[in-house]
């Protein structure tokens, strides 16, 4: 997911880059983006598994995949949205606390559904399943991008 | 206060060594450029302005050469202050848009490279866009000062130690692409807006915390900082440098948001100026009212009072430094700013006298008596005075002249060109552009967009404001420039084209 939305920025902005930077920049810079979202995710999901360790077994550490998946996919549409209103002026406190009460309990219920519902697990896990491909292509992209960052760098 | 300020130079350099080091040979006098970002010399009291905006830098041009048609090679900051750089114009060093660089085989042919033998370097940047070029030219810097040593707040990831060698690259990653600047969806999905909101408390925080000493808000370049604190910064520099030096300080001010101090907010509210005011042209984007480009204009005339303000601190440093008495100081600008035809700012196609005539004013060591140079003069004219100034040869590549004053000759008839490509590839012809070729007292503008084509041809002398346009009557003053103008672009464009 992570990944993706980075991808996803980097095409919006290649349209300029072609502009002014040489094929050889624009590549330096994806692998810059893909090294940061590697460090973005390797963060969160060890924040999830902190979360599974924390919270008791069966809340989040049982059926980790779909609830894990269940969460960041909030946490996302809930990101999004808030960068979609920050401008360049704070947005009023109540913002942050709407935003953050309406995603706390959209994961709370996604999950108690999730965990009571076996279609629901089934169709999450089959998703989850058929989006860890895009490790095959993003895990090596990022290992990439790490190797170029600290070789533009160190050597 | 912020300890930045009093923190040894050395101590705040990506680049010191060289710094602190003494260079041969002495006796050399120092070469301090001050470039004030979007300042036109339009609304410049020296430069005739109905408000009293700068009384300071009229203090200073006392002992100064003024050159009262001196012009940028592009309306904002890559173009110009790369031509300031490099001694080239646009369609050289191919700087067209606001993230591009100088392209590679110019990063090294600039005002640096040419004295760093003789001279300690120093480069100093408020204004991001020019801190990514002193990035590419940091083989020939001994000091590069990073950009928000002398602000109040911090968000740039560009130039964090780890990414010493690849600035250009990091800057192309973070800055408005990982994490987002003003408004934008960020490329980190969750640091970005993270990232965001606590940028954007710290700014509420320094905004409340300013909020006596600046009504209109804390000085914004995109990190807050205060007036006196940037020029406390600068001044410290200037006495930790090692000399002969060349000091190259680009200050943010007074590029908007407008923002000036207690003492001169509202200072021109009740006054009686009132500005001539075109109506939009077919290019204009914003096309706003006259009545908000009036009060847009008057908040940047109290901004430019402020800066006066901190600007007469920096005089009086250097005369009881004795700076003046060894030094060249040139006080200039990128590029200028519009408050007419439906524009406000300096991010529009149109090439108008408040975009392109900046003011240049330059004091030799020990002068004493104020000189007036009517000639107009360019940006590329830059290197080779200070090439020439500093005993060096002038570079084969400088496109520009010595100015005159400075050991240079009065040209009465020379071409000045401005050029603004902003929508056209760096690496290809131009093909998308607006090009402004003055000549003595006439002015030929050419825009040449899928949107709008058309030549405007002006009498200077007979019509400063540039309203009567005489391009219909082609006289033929306006067909031989048209003629040059034509053949610049052919050649120019002859490298690019397709073999």
């Amino acid at each position: 997911m992570v990944h993706s939305w980075s991808v996803r920025a980097f095409l919006y902005q290649v349209p300029s880059f072609l502009l002014y930077y040489k094929l050889g920049k624009i590549i330096a810079i994806f692998f810059y983006m893909m090294a940061f979202a590697l460090l973005e995710s390797i963060l969160v999901t060890a924040a999830l598994v902190l979360l599974g360790f924390v919270l008791p077994l069966k809340w989040f550490r049982e059926g980790f995949p779909y609830k894990a998946f269940l969460t960041v996919s909030v946490a996302a549409g809930a990101m999004i949205y808030l960068q979609s209103i920050l401008d360049n002026k704070l947005p009023p406190k109540e913002t942050f606390l709407l935003l953050g009460g309406i995603s706390f309990a959209a994961v709370v219920l996604l999950i108690l559904l999730a965990h009571n519902l076996k279609f629901l697990q089934k169709v999450l896990l089959f998703i989850v399943d058929r989006l860890s491909i895009l490790l095959y292509l993003f895990l090596p992209l990022s290992t990439i991008g790490l190797v170029v960052v600290m070789i533009r760098n160190f050597w | 206060m912020k300890l930045a300020s009093f923190v040894p130079v050395a101590a705040l350099t990506r680049r010191s060594m060289g710094w602190t080091r003494s260079v041969q040979p002495p006796g050399r006098p120092n070469i301090i450029i001050f470039v004030f970002d979007a300042w036109s010399a339009f609304n410049v009291s020296l430069y005739g302005y109905g408000r009293e905006t700068m009384p300071n830098l009229a203090r200073f041009a006392e002992r100064a050469a003024v050159y009262h048609h001196h012009y940028t090679t592009g309306t904002f900051t890559p173009p110009g202050t790369a031509s300031l750089l490099t001694g080239t114009y646009p369609w050289s060093h191919r700087a067209f848009q606001l993230g591009s660089g100088i392209i590679d085989r110019y990063a090294d042919k600039q005002i640096f490279s040419v004295l760093k033998d003789a001279h300690a370097t120093c480069g100093y940047s408020q204004n991001k866009l020019v801190d990514k070029f002193l990035f590419q030219m940091e083989e020939s810097l001994d000091a590069h000062i990073p950009i928000g040593s002398f602000s109040a707040q911090h968000r740039y990831l560009y130039n964090l130690p780890i990414f010493k060698n690849d600035g250009q690259v990091a800057f192309a990653s973070f800055e408005d692409n990982i994490f987002q600047e003003g408004g934008g969806f960020d490329a980190s999905l969750f640091f970005g807006p993270a990232f965001r909101t606590k940028t954007l408390y710290d700014r509420t925080v320094l905004t409340n915390l300013f909020q006596q000493d600046y009504p209109r808000g804390v000085p914004d370049s995109a990190e807050l900082f205060l007036l006196e604190e940037v020029v406390d910064g600068a001044l410290n520099t200037l006495e930790h440098s090692r000399q002969p030096a060349l000091v190259y300080m680009h200050f943010f001010p007074p590029h908007e948001p407008y923002t000036p101090k207690a003492g001169c907010f509202q200072k021109f509210r009740n006054d009686t100026f009132i500005s001539d005011i075109s109506g939009p042209h077919p290019l204009s984007l914003d096309n706003k009212k006259k009545g908000t480009l009036r009060a847009e204009q008057r908040f940047y005339d109290e901004y430019l009072l402020s800066w006066d303000d901190e600007f007469g601190r920096v005089y009086d440093y250097l005369d009881a430094s004795g700076l003046l008495d060894n030094s060249y100081i040139f006080i200039t600008s990128d590029h200028g700013q519009i408050h007419d035809r439906g524009e406000s700012g300096h991010m529009t196609s149109l090439l108008f006298e408040p975009l392109m005539h900046v003011p240049l004013v330059v004091s030799r060591p020990g002068q004493k008596v104020r000189e007036d140079i009517y000639t107009n003069t360019s940006h590329v004219d830059l290197l080779p005075t200070i090439a020439a100034l500093s005993g060096n040869p002038i570079p084969e590549w400088a496109e520009g002249e010595v100015l005159p004053g400075l050991g240079g000759s009065e040209n009465i008839d020379r071409s000045i060109f401005v050029l603004d490509a902003k929508s056209n590839s760096s690496f290809m012809p131009l093909r998308k552009y607006s090009l402004s070729l003055t000549r003595s007292r006439f002015r030929l503008t050419r825009y040449q967009y899928p949107q709008y084509e058309g030549y405007e041809f002006y009498d200077l002398d007979a019509d400063p404001g540039e309203k009567q346009d005489l391009y219909g009557s082609l006289p033929t003053a306006a067909r031989d420039m048209q003629a040059e103008m034509l053949d610049r672009i052919s050649d120019v464009n002859q490298q690019y084209m397709r073999k």
